[in-house]
């Protein structure tokens, strides 16, 4: 049981200092006045001590809560003393002009001691009477009861009110938190699969790499071999270098004798014609210089030596045949005359070959050149007599050398082989830079492998089992999957059994309806099904019509869902009702009463006409207590100051 | 109220088909934002919900 007990209000709007005490624990409470009287500034009171705000005013931005004829430093202060389910509670809000919130203190009684609940312990004690949520379903304005039924007002529309009541919003959360770790899972997988991609990539990435570095070493693979072979081929070749390098040096040897012998046959050829010359021109010589004597063994020398002697000029060979005296006056002797005479006859033969008519000096000529002509003769003759010599002695040198150069391969021998193996240096110095080069790229390849693999440890190190996650997510998801279906369940269990209880209710206060039926729609919009099948919304249906629906609402959620016991506090409930409804409503409501406090908040009344013995009813305010059992009002306070 | 979970939603978890563990997780989990309905809790819901799906996991 959850009862008011006393509520002091100082200073709060049109109160200056009211305290109002409940008497029970049940039954009917009236509060009546003329407009503007306060009767609503009571419903703000309590809510306002409770719950920090005056959500009942009609004008809009009413938030200042001290009267307005105390001054600024005045207290302002609502307190509310109520039993909760065996305890008793003291609520206390207070405040001064300007700061419309207030501190809320709530205290605790406990053997007749009062004991301060601090932070969530007071709140906790406020949620304990009704939570905030709640409210506009208990406490409520009978004038504005179409709010609970607009889709319009997030805070206070039905469906959000059943939501809170039944709970479902529980559900509504755990589906949004299983929503959110099954993103949190989807996000990791995504991530997962990304690092998935990551390491396709660096393996793809690894895999050119590696075969980069294949390629390079293949490349510096066969460079070795190559150079290994050249460096082979060098050492043979150095080896054939030694071996061949004597019969090299005879070879060369020969060659150079070959050489010099050709050339001394040049110069022997060369000699001939020289000694021929000189020869001729000695004999010229002679014969001019009437040498005869000297002619004469020259004669005998050229026989001797196969030499043919020169034609004798025929002008000379003449005169001296003529005159019988040589040309230097001598008497040329018998002997040198026959000789001369064949001379002549031959020089006249040879005439007769044209060849020979060429070259044939004048005695002019002769004359002219005679200081020299002949005189190195002798010389000419030694020197071939010196070359023949030196030849012949080369030729013996030479067939010795041929005597020593059989069995030697002259091809092999003539192969250039220091050619070769410079060639093959500069080949294998090529190859060195080559391999320099590869070696380099390849040193670079593997480092960008070491990277590579670090990488690769580094995000496969992070991945984590994609199957164990998508498991994960999935359990997630059919969890969620259920709360949608437990919710739609439940939903329509609570829609079923409200719009059942609801009809109840308003059926039972308004017997003589022409609705034969409310429907609770999936939306949460309340449809009033008339006995002509006409089916009415909410907006449709009278002023009056539409309290009755609230109270059955509320009444119906409160029974339904376990707020039975919370009183309900009512502004305006009677207003635009039909006078026939007034006795059924008011049997409801004392139905009611006999579980819990029902405050009714209202205009001054004919108590008669409306179902109520009354009994002084201020013309200002007062609150009654109308006894269920005999429908009597009795007066339990009167507040004329205001 | 002091039932661990209203009625409305036991008889609600009761009617849907869903393996006994889930069922179980999904009393835990509607219990524990029961519990927590009036605090902020988005962040230890999660939490609360990864530890029971994986202890879960880990257990099988």
């Amino acid at each position: 049981m959850i009862s008011f007990k006393r509520i002091s209000i100082k200073n709060f709007r049109a109160y200056e200092d009211v305290v109002i005490d409940f008497n029970s624990d049940t039954g009917i409470f009236l509060i009546s006045g003329d407009n503007n009287s306060g009767k609503s500034t009571f419903l703000n009171a309590i809510n306002w001590c409770l719950y920090g705000d005056t959500p009942f005013y009609t004008t809009e931005n009413i938030r200042e809560v001290a009267n307005n004829h105390v001054s600024d430093d005045a207290i302002v202060s609502v307190e509310i003393f109520a039993d909760i389910r065996g305890r008793r509670y003291r609520f206390q809000r207070s405040t001064r002009r300007g700061s419309p919130g207030g501190v809320l203190s709530v205290f605790v009684e406990n053997d007749g001691n009062w004991s301060a609940l601090e932070g969530v312990l007071g709140q906790d004690a406020v949620r304990r009477i009704l939570p905030r949520d709640l409210r506009h379903l208990f406490f409520f304005n009978g004038e504005r009861l179409k709010d609970i039924f607009s889709k319009s007002s997030d805070e206070h529309n039905l469906q959000s009110s059943i939501y809170k009541v039944s709970e479902i919003n529980i559900i509504d959360n755990a589906i949004k938190h299983l929503g959110v770790v099954e993103d949190q899972y989807l996000k990791q997988i995504t991530k997962k699969n990304k690092n998935s991609e990551r390491i396709e990539k660096l393996r793809e990435d690894k895999e050119e790499i590696e075969s980069r570095i294949e390629g390079h070493t293949n490349v510096i693979n066969e460079q070795l071999e190559d150079r290994k072979k050249l460096t082979n081929k060098i050492a043979e070749l150095d080896k054939l270098i030694k071996d061949t390098a004597e019969s090299r040096y005879i070879l060369e040897k020969r060659d150079d004798l070959q050489e010099k012998i050709k050339d001394l046959k040049i110069d022997l050829d060369k000699l001939k014609f020289d000694k021929a010359d000189a020869f001729h021109q000695n004999f010229h010589r002679l014969l001019l210089n009437n040498e005869f004597q000297e002619y004469s063994t020259a004669l005998i020398d050229a026989s001797r030596q196969g030499v043919i002697p020169p034609p004798i000029n025929p002008t000379v060979t003449k005169r001296i045949l003529d005159g019988g005296v040589c040309i230097c006056g001598r008497e040329v002797s018998e002997h040198e005359r026959h000789f001369i005479e064949n001379q002549h006859h031959e020089y006249e033969r040879m005439q007769e070959l044209q060849y020979l008519t060429d070259g044939i000096l004048t005695f002019e000529q002769i004359k002219a050149e005679l200081p020299d002509i002949g005189y190195n003769y002798r010389d000419i003759l030694k020197d071939e007599r010196m070359k023949r010599d030196e030849k012949t002695k080369l030729e013996e040198e030479l067939k010795k050398v041929n005597e020593s150069l059989e069995g030697i391969d002259e091809a092999k021998v003539h192969d250039n082989p220091e050619l070769r193996r410079t060639r093959l240096l500069e080949r294998i110095e090529r190859i060195n830079m080559q391999l320099g080069s590869d070696g380099r790229n390849k040193d670079l390849w593997l480092s960008k492998l070491k990277a590579v693999n670090l990488e690769l440890d580094k995000v496969i190190q992070q991945d984590t089992s994609t199957l164990r996650l998508e498991r994960l997510r999935l359990k997630a998801q059919a969890l969620r999957n259920s709360l949608h279906e437990a919710k739609v369940i439940m939903e329509n269990a609570i829609r079923e059994k409200l719009q059942k209880s609801v009809w109840e209710t308003f059926s039972s206060i308004l017997p003589d309806t022409n609705f034969v039926e409310i429907r609770l729609d999936k939306d949460y919009t309340m449809t009033l099904m008339a006995t002509d099948g006409i089916a009415y919304s909410t907006g449709m249906i009278s002023e009056g019509t539409t309290k009755v629906l609230g109270l059955s609402l509320a009444h119906s959620l409160s029974k339904d869902l376990g707020y039975t016991d919370v009183p309900f506090l009512i502004d305006n409930l009677y207003g635009n009702i039909k006078d026939t409804h007034y006795e059924q409503m008011t049997k409801m409501i004392s139905s009611l009463a006999s579980n819990k406090q029902i405050v009714i908040m209202d205009l001054n009344i004919d108590n008669t006409e409306r179902g109520f013995e009354p009994g002084v009813i201020s013309q200002k305010f007062a609150l009654e207590r109308i006894t269920s059992e005999n429908k009597t009002v009795v007066k339990e306070l009167s507040y004329e100051s205001i | 109220m002091e039932d661990y979970l209203n009625q409305d939603m036991t008889e609600a978890l009761n009617v849907i088909e869903i393996p006994e563990e889930g069922k179980q997780m999904l009393n835990t989990i509607l219990f524990q934002e029961r519990s927590h309905k009036d605090q902020e809790w988005d962040d230890d819901a999660v939490t609360v919900i990864v530890r029971l799906l994986e202890s879960s996991e880990d257990a099988e």
